[in-house]
């Protein structure tokens, strides 16, 4: 699972996680522009509700994540996103810890925002292959967040590592998925609505300059 | 003279295991001391019957007790009921002989039937209420494990309501300046 669980990771790496989702959370809302909050509810909401998309996977089973398509839409902004959809999910459904509520924002918005800094400014340029930069970026950000959850869990004990493992094999399913409906998703925004792809202040080739 | 002498045949025949019968009749006498039976089978006239089979019946006919007489001819019963014991003795050669043992003359501290001990009816009971709730413990288990649609809403409810109020504090700090 993507989410971890309460007591699955040491203290150490609990607060490393807290720390940087704190700075990643500060630095995705001073990013967030006015009018691109919407998107930032939209995108969290599809987040929150991505969970209850389970997929099974042999004796386990996997749900979407969907942060992929939240790195490339809303680029810093994922992570406070994130962070209240996985709030949200620890509250309701149980899914994930509280304590680890900052490890588990680290795991699914890192992958996030690297996703925007790989993917988004190509997405940009190169609109005719939307579906596959939207692909790749999906089964990236999975791949992506399995690593961090191996991190996090090898750097809480060794005899996590088959864990982790087990992880990433039981998320090579969920990549294919994740990539299909990505790719999709993003397509399906190009046509009927660019302006969500489009990120003015934040592609590195044009920087306009906040208000 | 031939009819007379069938007659008397058939009259010895008939009066030949009567009087052998009569000559060592089996019999049975026994008493309550308690919870105890104790006896005493004996052919009338000859002695104790030593090696007699004993058994022991409830009004119902239920087997309750088997025992040997010993040497002199004694035999002793637990009772574990006060009912009526109809003791039959049988010395397997044909004498049988019973006596019964009247309720009233056991001790009033037995009990008239034998239901489940205290431990037995706990397990009893215990096993019928987790058969008829397990069930429903697995319903609840199920139920509660279930993402509900209410949890979902609500989900969704929390998210505007932040988008809103970060839409609401962006708007002001911009309507400031």
């Amino acid at each position: 699972m993507a989410h971890l669980v309460d007591g699955v990771v040491c203290t150490p790496v609990i607060v490393a996680g807290a720390t940087i989702a704190v700075v990643g959370i500060a630095t995705g809302l001073r990013r967030i522009e006015g009018d691109r909050l919407p998107y930032c509810g939209l995108m969290s909401a599809a987040f929150f509700v991505a969970s209850l998309m389970h997929v099974p996977v042999g004796p386990s089973n996997v749900h979407l994540i969907l942060n992929g398509l939240l790195g490339i839409v809303l680029g810093w902004g994922a992570v406070p996103a994130i962070f209240v959809g996985l709030l949200l999910q620890a509250l309701f459904f149980g899914y994930g810890g509280i304590t680890v509520l900052g490890v588990n924002t680290v795991i699914m918005g890192l992958p996030a925002v690297a996703c925007f800094y790989l993917f988004a400014p190509a997405l940009q340029r190169e609109g005719r292959y939307a579906w596959t930069w939207g692909a790749v970026a999906g089964a990236f950000a999975i791949l992506l967040t399995c690593g961090c959850v191996g991190a996090a869990l090898a750097l809480s004990g060794r005899e996590f590592v088959p864990a982790a493992q087990l992880v990433f094999l039981t998320h090579l399913p969920l990549m294919a998925v994740e990539a299909v409906l990505t790719g999709t998703i993003v397509v399906f925004l190009q046509r009927v609505k660019p302006e969500v792809l489009i990120l003015p202040s934040q592609l590195p080739a044009e920087q306009p300059g906040r208000a | 003279v031939r009819q007379f002498a069938r007659l008397l045949s058939v009259a010895l025949l008939l009066a030949l295991p009567a009087t052998s019968a009569s000559a060592h009749k089996l019999k049975v006498f026994a008493f309550a001391e308690g919870e105890t039976i104790r006896g005493l089978v004996y052919f009338s006239g000859n002695g104790p019957a030593q090696g007699t089979r004993i058994q022991v019946f409830d009004p119902d006919g239920a087997l309750l007790a088997e025992a040997t007489t010993d040497s002199e001819g004694h035999f002793t019963i637990i009772a574990a009921r006060r009912v009526d014991h109809r003791i039959g003795a049988d010395s397997g050669d044909g004498h049988h002989a019973e006596y019964v043992v009247r309720a009233d003359e056991l001790s009033p501290a037995l009990p008239a039937v034998i239901g489940p001990s205290a431990a037995e009816l706990e397990t009893m009971i215990e096993r019928t209420v987790a058969r008829q709730v397990g069930p429903l413990r697995e319903q609840l288990d199920a139920f509660e494990d279930q993402v509900r649609w209410h949890d979902v809403l609500g989900g969704l409810g929390y998210i505007l309501g932040i988008t809103g109020i970060a839409c609401y504090l962006i708007g002001r700090r911009n309507r400031q300046p």
